[in-house]
């Protein structure tokens, strides 16, 4: 009997260039710690707890976003660069049912119609719902008119193809709203003293509902795939498509229902962020590139590494950009970096990442 | 071309059985390669059926085809409806189920989920089989919660043919169960199969190159060769035939 061992951890003692990479990461991460660290003592508890809050709150959001690319890679092994996009859209509709007319101000023609924000005002949680059930269903007609005639194996048109959609929702995104910020409401209340004090420091209740949503999903996630039988079928799909076919599963369609999912926690968790950082077609771009660093951080095929990696790129940022930003405004605008030097830290010590299969199959 | 080994006793008196599976002029090719070359054979109901054949013989791909994994011509009908043209998953929810080479089990999912998805098709309550298989393969109880692919060859190949048990089928294709397996373990499996067919009636197509296991099994035997069926027999005779003896039995 041999064993295949793929992605599992490298052999880099042997490989130093490798060595040398890593070391070079690790002094970074080492010369990092030591620079913020009186840093953080000098803050006091107080600054500490807020900015830990602060890291939770956006660590929630990436987790959302990374659990959505998370099942897109579980489904079709590869990286959906729309995932942002398909958000961003979905936001958009969430806004426009939303929404009143003359909050917005927004009025768009689409053909011959002319709509108006807001045309069907509904309260911001049933808009959300209602926009996430479109998404739901724009994520399964994108799986089946522009994924599905494709090969899987073949991963470059699939993977041109999410691109291309990226470039296509944006734009018309811009073409019918815009690219004007727009305010967008929150869910949670947000008056000044919408908090819980801990130790002087604010734990808003906007954090702590994004929190709820993001426990929310995780539920009906888990629920989803272990106690319903598409469920079960995602999860076979996942782990041997051939096999699912033999069983009598119709994986085009579980495929789909993958999509479908994805999309609309896309679409809830635009709607998390959206408050923060207004809404325009632009929104989700360095969102997105937090979230590929979660998701990469927890092994891309780890839902639950998803959640962890998105806390831990939520609580680097806040720490990095939140201590260290005042001295030196490099690391607001390094923020980004700091997100790839985490990846590459993580992927060179663990490859598959910190809760991804590394395949061991017996042959 | 096809050889009947004896053909008054393979045209034997008695009335003939229905059928579960006829296959009729089978061909399939990949790319300019003719691997099925107007294969034709029958698996009467109940009954246990083998095809024998080298590598690269087309045995696998008769399997295949008779599934629709891949593209083909001819005619394959399935208990009277012909299936040539029907999705897969159709055809596994008619009540065929098939145990590919290499076992194709879930290695991410646990024992107990790969049970599961094999009842995928039904729609009744499937704890009374789960008990049965788990009765048969007491190791698979055992290891009811741990992943498929953390199992020893010998359980996997348990576990992929108690899944594809799970959707209750009329007819089993197994293709090369020994494969990969020590004698042992394959002797234990094949008087498994006896057992399935003997007592719960199950019509099974087997694809084995462990030929002398497979003819004490099965009734009747088709060997072969380059796309084409080259001899078919009841299996008592095909195993004394001196060609199938050299060739497959290395006696």
């Amino acid at each position: 009997m041999t064993t295949a061992q793929v992605g599992s951890r490298p052999s880099w003692m042997d490989n130093p260039a490798r060595l040398i990479t890593g070391g070079i990461f690790g002094v970074i991460g080492l010369a990092l710690f030591i620079y913020i660290l009186p840093e953080i003592i000098d803050g006091g508890v107080q600054l500490f707890l807020q900015r830990l809050f602060d890291g939770l709150d956006n660590g929630a959001v990436y987790a959302v976003v990374a659990v959505a690319l998370v099942l897109i890679f579980k489904a079709t092994t590869l990286i959906n660069f729309a995932q942002g996009e398909l958000a961003m859209f979905g936001t958009f509709i969430a806004y426009l049912l939303a929404v009143t007319p003359e909050d917005s101000a927004l009025s768009y023609t689409l053909g011959w119609a002319e709509f108006s924000a807001g045309f069907l005002p509904l309260g911001l949680m049933a808009a959300i719902a209602v926009a996430m059930a479109i998404s739901a269903a724009m994520g399964a007609a994108i799986e089946r008119m522009l994924i599905r005639p494709f090969d899987p194996t073949d991963h470059l048109p699939v993977v041109l193809i999410t691109l291309g959609l990226f470039l296509i929702l944006n734009s018309v995104a811009g073409y019918l709203w815009n690219f004007n910020p727009r305010a967008f409401p929150s869910v949670f209340p947000t008056d000044s003293d919408a908090f819980v004090g801990i130790g002087g420091a604010r734990l808003r209740y906007s954090v702590i509902g994004t929190w709820a949503v993001l426990g929310a999903m995780g539920l009906t996630l888990w629920f989803i795939l272990s106690k319903t039988k598409i469920g079960l079928a995602f999860r076979a799909v996942s782990s041997n498509t051939e096999s699912s076919r033999l069983v009598g599963v119709r994986v085009g369609r579980t495929l789909m229902f993958g999509w479908a999912l994805a999309a609309a926690f896309g679409t809830l968790g635009g709607a998390m962020v959206a408050p923060k950082l207004f809404i325009q077609p632009n929104m989700m771009a360095t969102l997105l590139i937090f979230s590929f660093a979660a998701a990469t951080i927890g092994g891309l095929d780890s839902l639950q590494g998803a959640v962890v990696g998105g806390i831990a790129i939520g609580l680097i940022q806040s720490l990095l950009v939140g201590y260290l930003g005042d001295r030196d405004t490099a690391f607001n605008v390094l923020s980004l970096a700091v997100a790839f030097v985490v990846i590459l830290i993580v992927l060179w010590f663990k490859p598959s990442g910190l809760f991804g299969t590394s395949r061991v199959e017996r042959v | 071309m096809t050889d009947t080994v004896d053909s008054t006793a393979s045209n034997g008196s008695a009335a003939p059985k229905p059928l579960m599976l006829k296959v009729d002029n089978l061909t399939a090719r990949y790319g300019q390669v003719n691997v099925l070359r107007g294969v034709s054979f029958d698996v009467p109901d109940g009954d246990v059926s083998v095809i024998l054949g080298a590598n690269g013989a087309g045995k696998t791909t008769t399997l295949r085809a008779i599934c629709n994994m891949v593209t083909s011509t001819g005619d394959v009908t399935f208990g009277g409806e012909n299936i040539s043209k029907t999705d897969t998953a159709n055809i596994v929810g008619m009540g065929l189920a098939h145990v590919p080479q290499g076992r194709g089990t879930f290695p991410e999912l646990s024992v107990l989920d790969n049970l599961q998805i094999g009842a995928y098709v039904r729609t009744d309550p499937i704890d009374d089989d789960l008990d049965r298989w788990f009765q048969m393969f007491p190791r698979l109880k055992e290891r009811k919660d741990q992943l498929a692919g953390s199992l020893s060859g010998g359980e996997q190949q348990m576990l992929a043919v108690s899944r594809a048990l799970m959707s209750r089928p009329r007819l089993l294709l197994l293709d090369e169960p020994s494969l990969g397996l020590a004698p042992l373990i394959i002797e234990d499996l094949f008087a498994t199969f006896k057992e399935l067919n003997e007592e719960s009636g199950v019509t099974m197509l087997l694809v084995e190159q462990n030929a002398n296991l497979a003819l004490d099994l099965a009734s009747h035997g088709y060997v072969l060769e380059a796309g084409e069926i080259v001899l078919e027999g009841p299996a008592q005779e095909l195993k004394n035939d001196s060609a199938v003896q050299d060739a497959y039995l290395g006696a």
